[in-house]
């Protein structure tokens, strides 16, 4: 059973996420997202209130989105705390995600 | 100085990282320069676990301690597989448009951020990784 679930509606994709994202279960949330390629997505929201810790690994989930499903994607981050944010803005990766808090 | 040896797997990595957060509490880290450091942590600790043990059956220590002037954290990352230096890596670009970033290199410029020492060194046939973090850091 996948811990992420994605839902796809009006052309964004929602995904929830919490606890961790780190490198046992990144790879999980990847899967997930390539199930979005070739379908008709304009947006993906990862919905991070619940988040607690995310590492490069979760990052790199987040990066495969952009890369992989579409270049014309806009990709949010939803709600996420200050340290979740600091992480994000550490690797520079605030330049192609909007940091939001609410959708 | 506190060590902790175990098999390089994955289902190790949640006791890995269990014992760096408890180390660095221990050092007197606030919960926020805990979880930085929890996040350098499992990016070396995710190298060796998914790289240095192609055929696996390797073993990892993570060593922490305090320096010798009692100023910095110390954590220590030894294995026995293949040589790997982890700091020979160009920084990615992070101001490069997402396009033409690459997915490798993230973790360990991450680790260089986090840190304020980080030395690689080769000995004998192990790799060892020395990262050190001052006490004194204020958030």
């Amino acid at each position: 059973m996948t811990q992420f679930t994605i839902d796809l509606k009006d052309g964004t994709a929602t995904v929830e996420l919490s606890g961790k994202l780190d490198t046992t279960n990144a790879p999980e949330l990847v899967e997930e997202l390539k199930t979005l390629a070739g379908k008709d997505v304009s947006k993906v929201a990862f919905m991070a209130k619940g988040l607690e810790y995310i590492s490069s690994a979760g990052l790199r989930a987040i990066v495969f989105a952009k890369q992989k499903i579409g270049q014309n994607l806009e990709v949010f981050v939803v709600g996420a705390t200050a340290e979740i944010i600091e992480v994000i803005k550490m690797t520079g990766f605030d330049s192609f995600v909007t940091i939001t808090n609410t959708l | 100085m506190e060590k902790l040896t175990l098999p390089a797997t994955l289902d190790k990595f949640e006791e890995m990282m269990s014992f760096v957060r408890e180390q660095a509490s221990k050092a007197g880290f606030e919960a926020a320069i805990v979880n930085k450091i929890a996040l350098a942590a499992e990016e070396v600790l995710a190298n060796v676990i998914n790289y240095a043990y192609p055929d696996g059956g390797g073993d990892l220590t993570i060593e922490t301690g305090l320096s010798s002037d009692n100023r910095n954290f110390v954590m220590t990352l030894v294995d026995s597989g293949n040589p790997f230096d982890p700091l020979n890596h160009e920084d990615p670009d992070i101001n490069a448009p997402v396009e033409e970033r690459s997915i490798g290199g993230l973790g360990i410029f991450m680790v260089k951020k986090i840190m304020d020492d980080v030395q690689y060194r080769r000995e004998g046939d192990r790799n060892i990784l020395v990262m050190e973090k001052k006490l004194d850091v204020k958030e």
